[in-house]
């Protein structure tokens, strides 16, 4: 069974850095891990040291990693239907829809989607026991996880609209004794069904107890409401938040007591600043894995 | 006129009747029909044409197959001074 294992928090505060501490602990552990990055601003390869990370590469033992690229995920998906529509309609063969599709891509909301439809490609491909998600900052994160619930309501609405509307027209035929295709042969209807099956399956992705949504933070008034903000979210979204990590603990002074009103459902770990270090080594993530790790495995 | 005529004649005049209210009837589902079908497409491309509403990433999956309902849009649309203004106002918007 797959664990899947997503990192939330606020830029900066070390999501890359604590996702990077897990993969290298389960790889050095013998585990089959695939880390993956869906943030438009990716780091995995300043931290692994390698560029071109856009196709699946392993890096260490069993340990797999990609940084996804959204804007070409989503050219991909723009160019097959523009594609699809040039096959449907002979008209537009002249017509350059591919510039029409391009400008497209800008439109409001569109990349967050292209990011969860991303993740489940991903998902349902790779085989791996343990997929590690780096997600982007906080605001982007809580619309792409909200998301399947949000199109879930949609879907189901304009399915049931659809049906109405071939019901309808099927009762014209009848009448007219003419013959209509099958109302499950309907196309739009196929494709409704085909992304309600796919928000249908992110969100219990997303609630199952196999997933677990591991939230960092820094010793800062910022960090520490802009964490709360997403502890919220998590609540209404009904999503299981199962640990919180307090990274650069050492930089402050630990406030404990107000991190444990923060977070009263939750367990806490603190986490050492790694003193003297430009950029860390595979040492330094074991390191820092030993402290929380065997909270969430 | 004999008997037979006159039976012919009812006939005629019956399954005119018949094909009256059948007709009508029909006009009345079709009109329901675009109506449905151009409030459907409203919905679908309604982000495309700069109002906020569903995601466009899956408006465009279902572009190459709603031709119709774009037509049948459209077309509603001269009937009516502002039909986007209607479903804003009917969704409390």
């Amino acid at each position: 069974m797959k664990r899947i294992f997503i990192f939330l928090g606020k830029g900066g505060v070390g999501k890359t850095t604590i996702s990077a501490s897990l993969a290298f602990w389960l790889a050095e552990e013998g585990k089959d891990v695939f880390w993956f990055s869906v943030d438009p601003a990716h780091n995995i390869g300043d931290i692994v040291k390698k560029e071109k990370l856009s196709q699946k590469t392993k890096i260490y033992k069993n340990l797999w990693v990609q940084e996804i690229d959204i804007e070409n995920f989503l050219k991909k998906y723009l160019e097959k239907n523009a594609k699809k529509m040039k096959q449907l309609y002979k008209q537009l063969q002249v017509t350059q829809m591919e510039k029409i599709f391009d400008i497209m891509k800008l439109s409001p909301g569109i990349e967050e989607t292209a990011i969860l439809y991303a993740i489940h490609e991903v998902i349902e491909k790779q085989e791996h026991d343990y997929i590690i998600i780096d997600t982007p900052p906080t605001g982007f994160t809580l619309r792409i996880l909200a998301l399947p619930q949000v199109n879930l309501k949609w879907l189901t609405a304009l399915k049931e609209w659809r049906l109405k509307i071939l019901d309808k027209r099927k009762i014209i035929a009848d009448i007219r004794k003419e013959k209509t295709p099958e109302i499950k042969e309907d196309k739009i209807l196929k494709e409704l069904e085909m992304h309600l099956k796919l928000m249908q399956d992110m969100n219990e992705l997303f609630k199952d107890k196999n997933t677990k949504f591991i939230l960092i933070l820094n010793q800062d008034k910022l960090s520490l409401k802009e964490s709360e903000r997403i502890k919220s979210k998590l609540k209404l979204l009904k999503f299981n938040l199962e640990l919180v990590l307090i990274n650069k603990a050492e930089i402050a002074e630990v406030e404990e007591k107000l991190f444990k009103e923060s977070f009263p459902e939750s367990k806490i770990v603190f986490l050492p600043f790694i003193k003297n270090r430009f950029q860390l080594e595979k040492e330094d993530f074991l390191e820092l894995a030993r402290y929380w790790v065997k909270e969430v495995i | 006129m004999n008997f037979n005529e006159v039976i012919k004649i009812f006939k005629q005049t019956f399954s005119g009747i018949k094909e009256g209210v059948k007709e009508k009837s029909i006009d009345h589902i079709e009109t329901e029909l675009k109506d449905l079908e151009g409030a459907f497409g409203m919905i679908l491309f309604a982000s495309l044409m700069g109002f906020p509403s569903f995601s466009p990433f899956i408006s465009i999956s279902l572009l190459p197959y709603s031709e119709k309902e774009i037509i049948t849009m459209l077309s509603r649309s001269k009937f009516f001074d502002d039909f986007a203004a209607f479903w804003f106002d009917l969704a409390d918007i």
